[in-house]
């Protein structure tokens, strides 16, 4: 059977993965990616970057935030910091009033593009809601750490 | 009698054919918007699946626009190492993103390396050719899956 026909749903028609099969989870990789039904709503959405910039420096706070003129699904997270230390990051969806977690060492919830975070499961950011970005420099050098948080998913 | 109605032929899937379009960028230093335009071909839609690349320094940035469509695909740009993967790890696009054939794509690239940055991006996918008209003209079909 081809891969383009196979329907493993039914009702939905198949569509095969592409790009989705990650050199690094190999025949894995479906249980770290969305599924079928879950990267349904993207279909004929438009991918958008959406970076939140900071310069710190030593152990400073800091919180801006992201906000679409569309809905959105959230499908991977990704940052980058340029001292070592790096930072803590936090998410805080105000359209549900939810702490998606709490603060996280970077890279313990976000990648880089070349192995980014893929959420299991999109999530939606209802439009004109902020989703807010908390950091916290973890360098305690005194050099300013640039830091850049990068929401990536798909919207209209 | 009532006609039977014929049903509509169905809609075949595209044939993909893999093809990489790469965009080369010698970035001057500290340099805060150096364009650079891809010619998307005129034989076939373009699916985007990959992004990977490869840079002097990650000192840089990149915004990436649809000429089609005047979109851009962020709002600001992105560092280089939170855009692009590699070919051993690519960034894969969750759901591949489609380009319309004969447009372009529209990159601005910007330095804070204070030297001179040679970024090369490259668009990994498949051209979509429709079934039954692979040999498309300029007034070929857009593919529809």
């Amino acid at each position: 059977m081809s891969i383009w026909d196979r329907e493993r749903i039914p009702g939905v028609t198949g569509r095969h993965a592409l790009g989705l099969w990650l050199s690094y989870r190999k025949l894995a990789s479906a249980g770290y990616v969305p599924g079928p039904l879950a990267r349904r709503p993207l279909k004929f959405k438009l991918i958008a970057w959406y970076p939140v910039n900071f310069a710190l420096a030593a152990r400073l706070n800091a919180e801006d935030r992201v906000v679409t003129s569309t809905d959105f699904w959230i499908t991977q997270l990704v940052g980058s910091s340029s001292l070592a230390p790096g930072f803590r990051v936090q998410l805080y969806d105000s359209a549900n009033n939810q702490r998606l977690g709490d603060p996280l060492n970077f890279a313990n919830g976000l990648g880089s593009a070349a192995r980014p975070f893929i959420l299991r499961k999109p999530y939606k950011l209802t439009c004109r809601t902020p989703l807010l970005v908390r950091v916290q420099n973890q360098d305690v050098s005194g050099a300013t750490n640039n830091i850049q948080v990068v929401v990536i998913g798909y919207g209209e | 009698m009532a006609t039977p109605v014929k049903a509509p032929p169905p809609i075949l899937p595209p044939l993909r054919i893999p093809f990489d379009y790469v965009v080369n960028a010698i970035v001057p230093a500290n340099s805060a918007g150096f364009a650079v335009s891809l010619q998307i071909q005129q034989d076939a839609d373009f699916e985007i699946v990959f992004l990977v690349g490869t840079r002097t320094s990650p000192l840089a940035d990149v915004q990436m626009s649809d000429g089609a469509t005047g979109r851009s695909f962020s709002n600001a740009p992105v560092n280089v190492d939170n855009f692009f993967g590699t070919a051993q790890l690519p960034f894969p696009l969750v759901e591949p993103y489609i380009i319309a054939r004969s447009t372009s794509v529209n990159f601005t690239f910007r330095d804070t390396s204070a030297a001179q940055n040679t970024i090369q991006v490259v668009l990994k996918g498949y051209k979509l050719f429709p079934q039954q008209n692979p040999a498309q003209g300029s007034a070929g079909l857009i593919t529809s899956q």
